[in-house]
């Protein structure tokens, strides 16, 4: 064998994927060549460290939800009164509070500018619905079993909107329901994550009929989120912020 | 469930996001549940799952448009041996010079974050989880040759990358015109080279 073909099969020699005589051409050839067994060091170093790299271990939220998946009976672990998720939630609190004069909690904005990002981001991806061609009521009911919530729908007292599918998503550590509709002609994700114990102070909120909502914008995308309940729900669209106001609003 | 570290950690590199590494392994553990009678008990359940996961990024994540150009300049440009060129491999594996390997590892995330898709994903199959060509053939439903080839220059150019890097660090001085002796052309079949050289007297 000579440096040609060391060269070219040396990747095949690492990997284990050459016949025994192949492999002791080769072997042969690297015991004479300073400059093959060199590119073997390198390359052998290479693999190495990038075997290294399989080591990176699954976020525990992540854990917990292919868990639920793989149960195919959700537990309740966004109920728990101790666990990561009231962090999302505290979050979602924040963006609550985002217009407040005063504000009464020490979370750091990043965490609301991440939520948001969150919101977007699932709205910006063009990932496959896990359930299409069904009404929107269908789909509510579809995610019975797979998410640990009732998941009520943005209803039919929307105007020219239509529904276009659903998948289980999440929302910073929080399992969601993603619903996408089409209003006035363009993609509209709605969002439904627990808020867990959180409940929204008064002040200088938007208040549009009895409903506190409050805005965001990122990416170029508008964001409008409302708790409900224990629930919040969450729109994000491209459309006018107006328009995502009066979605949640008339939301029945 | 004993596959999720894996899965995740291949999923993390092929998207290059956190954000979206989460959600290919929660589609892909959607999917495989929802198609799990498609899996013949017995056989490779690691390779299965990785096949809907890297089926699952082939399809629905990586960034088509910009990620085809790419691929086809990365295709057509040569790749010198002067990414391994003389100097470089000399001081690699001299033990006393820690440096570039140092420096080597520091970057070889970057360099691994820099390739196209293709590459990246068919390198991280093979170097980062372990599969043989075999298996990668099968995970990605495309010929070995294929997978011995993108895996050839994938490997390439992740070296060239690290070598870019340590010359502009200075660790070792850019390869001169004598270091490029082109074997770009010349393929990495292995069937072929045996056929070749069973044909030799």
């Amino acid at each position: 064998m000579n440096c040609i073909s060391s060269k070219k099969f040396v990747d095949a020699y690492l990997d284990g994927e050459l016949e025994a005589g192949m492999m002791l051409e080769i072997e042969t050839h690297l015991e004479s060549c300073e400059e093959c067994a060199g590119v073997l060091c390198l390359k052998r170093d290479m693999k190495t460290e990038l075997a290294k790299r399989g080591n990176a271990a699954a976020p525990e939220h992540l854990r917990r939800q292919i868990e639920m998946i793989s149960s195919g009976s959700p537990r309740v672990w966004w109920q728990r009164p101790v666990v990561a998720a009231p962090v999302a939630a505290a979050a979602a609190f924040m963006l609550l509070m985002w217009s407040h004069s005063t504000p009464q909690t020490t979370l750091p904005k990043d965490e609301v500018a991440l939520l948001v990002q969150d919101v977007v981001d699932r709205h910006v991806r063009e990932l496959p619905m896990e359930i299409q061609n069904a009404n929107q009521n269908t789909a509510a009911s579809w995610f019975q079993g797979k998410i640990d919530f009732p998941v009520r729908p943005l209803g039919t007292g929307i105007r020219n909107a239509t529904f276009q599918g659903a998948r289980v998503s999440n929302v910073r550590e929080n399992q969601a329901a993603q619903m996408v509709y089409r209003v006035d002609g363009k993609k509209v994700t709605f969002m439904v994550f627990p808020a867990n114990q959180l409940a929204i102070q008064g002040g200088d909120l938007l208040t549009v009929r009895g409903k506190q909502i409050l805005t965001g914008r990122r990416n170029g995308y508008n964001v409008a989120l409302a708790k409900d309940g224990d629930m919040i729900y969450a729109v994000s669209s491209d459309l006018p912020i107006k328009r995502l106001v009066s979605l949640l609003v008339n939301r029945k | 469930m004993e596959h999720l570290d894996s899965l995740y950690a291949s999923a993390l590199k092929m998207t290059r996001n956190q954000v979206e590494a989460e959600e290919l392994v929660q589609d892909t553990f959607v999917r495989a549940f929802r198609f799990k009678k498609n899996f013949e008990w017995g056989t490779n359940l690691k390779a299965w799952l990785f096949r809907i996961l890297t089926n699952t990024f082939i399809n629905d994540y990586r960034h088509k448009k910009h990620e085809q150009r790419y691929i086809e300049r990365a295709a057509v440009e040569p790749l010198y041996d002067q990414v391994l060129n003389q100097q470089a491999v000399k001081y690699a594996s001299n033990p006393e010079n820690h440096v570039f390997s140092k420096y080597f590892k520091e970057k070889l995330d970057s360099a691994l974050e820099e390739l196209p898709d293709d590459f990246r994903t068919v390198v991280v199959l093979s170097d980062v989880e372990g599969f043989s060509y075999k298996e990668i053939s099968e995970i990605l439903e495309t010929p070995m040759g294929t997978v011995m080839s993108r895996l050839h220059r994938g490997r390439k150019l992740l070296q060239h990358g690290l070598v870019d890097y340590a010359v502009e660090a200075g660790v070792i001085a850019p390869p001169s015109v004598g270091d490029k002796s082109d074997e770009q052309q010349s393929t990495t079949d292995l069937s072929e080279f045996r056929r070749k050289r069973e044909a030799t007297p």
